[in-house]
């Protein structure tokens, strides 16, 4: 009889291994199950291998729902193979067996993948990072009003924790939104891309930024005061024209609900 | 120590596919079981929705990956979300299973079985303890579905699960659906596990519908419960007396009036074996005293 740890290392070891596998399980842990003429012990142990690689394919499924559009059932399965096993859960919670899924397929070089699909797998990623961030009270119009004029070029707004922001060389966000799953991205080009993605209302949005809007977001990002922000506008719009400019962005940004209350 | 349990009546499992429901107030339960792990996250909708239950009905806390049976240290930062949630939700009952699920930092997101010896006793009886003393309060420990058993255990599940309970001074999460496809894959009566219960330490009953593969059941949660399932709960309840029980849905979810009804269910069995509850159960559902009410 091995010492209960052993028996444990060795048990998922022979899960984990080669998910989804049903044979070449770790004779140790064979030779402890108990057996009979209605399952043998490694078909009853081949009973939790599979639960185990089925559980993480479904959720990371769920978790990546256009990349599994994308490559189909086998591809994916096949890819979420290669992943659980160089990278297995390290988290108490289901929900986040796919933090490293986009880097790992950056790296991928044992399937044959799309170019722009680590990308996509990111933009999910920060998704779901977005819909379960902390809450925060979003900024008012009125709230603007109560603003002494003085008080403005020092004013510092915050945008709400669930907001993220991602650069991308490919345009994500329409292989994203794309309706057809058949064949996705067969033809798309590259196209460096940047999108804010954040929630309001318990939904999640996503969004491309125009280079204005990107040098904004990234000084109040930085926590410039508002002078601050405004003189990284005029990197790329004039003085006169930065005030007009500035006030759309705060006004869409507050639409949104993607700054702070003060 | 002995232990007392809230009778908190019958209720479901908190489940996404409800969350309208909840939110707009019109999900009417006794009760509602959410998974701890669940609700571990920062913000957003989920824990919104789990404030509008809890504020509606009592709330019961249900752990999928404590791993009480693991041989590494306790996950301190598991500790502390569950801690922080308890906190903030002030759950009737907190729960976890008779299983390990992680090994050298990795988890398998399994309830995996444990080999019932001495050494195996010793560990989850630690740990429990520990747990016990870090959340400040007593937890239940549920039995698993398994369909394997190893040849060295030197006791059966049932004997194990009480000598935790005893040892550890903790309660016991009966489930028994569990208890039914256990003893079918593994060929022992359900009413010597039942028979083997310390009847103060069970503080809640799950019920589930299961998969009949043929040479095995699997425990799926995807279907109503099985007529074998409540005629072991019936003999549960004359046992144990009354006891919160809890029906589990996880997949192929119905609408939330048909979850409710299989509740319903679990009401008339219990009316049906118990007779109807008293007026100190029923006041002690609401979370109210005699005087309180009064």
């Amino acid at each position: 009889m091995p010492p209960l740890r052993e028996l444990q290392f060795s048990f998922f070891r022979s899960l984990a291994t080669s998910p989804g596998a049903s044979t070449g399980f770790d004779p140790l842990v064979l030779g402890h199950i108990e057996g009979n003429a209605n399952l043998s012990s490694a078909e009853r142990f081949n009973i939790y291998a599979q639960m185990y690689f089925a559980r993480v394919v479904d959720v990371l499924s769920q978790n990546f729902p256009r990349v599994y559009a994308i490559l189909g059932f086998d591809q994916f399965q096949n890819l979420v193979r290669d992943y659980i096993a160089q990278y297995p859960s390290m988290y108490p919670t289901i929900q986040d067996v796919g933090e490293r899924f986009a880097d790992f397929v950056a790296t991928c070089q044992t399937r044959k993948i799309p170019p722009f699909l680590a990308d996509l797998a990111c933009l999910e990623w920060l998704r779901l990072e977005v819909f379960d961030a902390p809450d925060a009270e979003p900024l008012q119009l009125e709230d603007l009003q109560t603003i002494a004029p003085d008080d403005w070029p020092n004013l510092h707004f915050q945008l709400i924790p669930a907001s993220q922001v991602f650069h991308s060389t490919w345009p994500v966000h329409s292989l994203w939104a794309a309706q057809d799953t058949d064949q996705p991205g067969a033809d798309v080009q590259p196209q460096a891309t940047t999108v804010r993605i954040w929630r309001h209302d318990f939904l999640i949005y996503q969004t491309v930024m125009a280079q204005t809007e990107q040098l904004a977001f990234a000084a109040v990002q930085a926590g410039e005061s508002f002078a601050g922000v405004c003189a990284a506008l005029e990197a790329v719009v004039s003085s006169e024209e930065t005030p007009q400019v500035m006030g759309s962005l705060l006004l869409r940004w507050i639409e949104d609900g993607l700054l702070a209350k003060l | 120590m002995a232990s007392t349990f809230p009778y908190l009546g019958h209720g479901v499992g908190l489940r996404t596919k409800h969350f309208p429901r909840v939110w707009e107030g019109t999900a009417k339960i006794d009760w509602f079981e959410a998974i701890s792990e669940n609700f571990m996250i920062r913000g957003g909708r989920p824990l919104a929705i789990l404030e509008k239950a809890r504020e509606a009905a009592p709330l019961v806390l249900h752990g999928v990956s404590l791993s009480i049976g693991s041989t590494d240290p306790l996950n301190e930062t598991y500790l502390t979300d569950l801690r922080q949630l308890i906190a903030r939700f002030e759950p009737a009952l907190v729960s976890d299973h008779l299983c390990w699920g992680s090994i050298g930092g990795h988890y398998a997101h399994d309830l995996l079985p444990l080999p019932y010896t001495e050494e195996a006793l010793a560990v989850v009886v630690e740990r429990v303890q520990t747990v016990q003393n870090a959340l400040s309060r007593q937890i239940l420990i549920e039995n698993v579905s398994s369909y394997l058993t190893y040849a060295h255990s030197s006791m059966p599940e049932w004997e194990f699960l009480a000598a935790i309970a005893e040892q550890a001074d903790c309660g016991i999460l009966l489930d028994v659906n569990n208890i039914y496809v256990s003893a079918t894959n593994h060929e022992f009566d359900p009413e010597d596990y039942l028979a083997a219960m310390p009847k103060d330490r069970i503080g809640q009953i799950h019920l589930a519908g299961h998969s009949n593969k043929e040479r095995y059941l699997l425990d799926t949660h995807d279907g109503p419960v099985i007529d074998p399932v409540w005629t072991l709960y019936r003999s549960a309840l004359r046992r144990f007396g009354r006891v919160s029980t809890l029906i589990e849905w996880d997949d192929k979810i119905p609408e939330f009036d048909e979850l409710c009804a299989e509740a319903e269910r679990a009401r008339a069995h219990e009316i049906d074996v118990l007779g109807k509850p008293g007026k100190q159960e029923e006041l002690a559902k609401l979370g109210k005293t005699d005087a309180a009410a009064a």
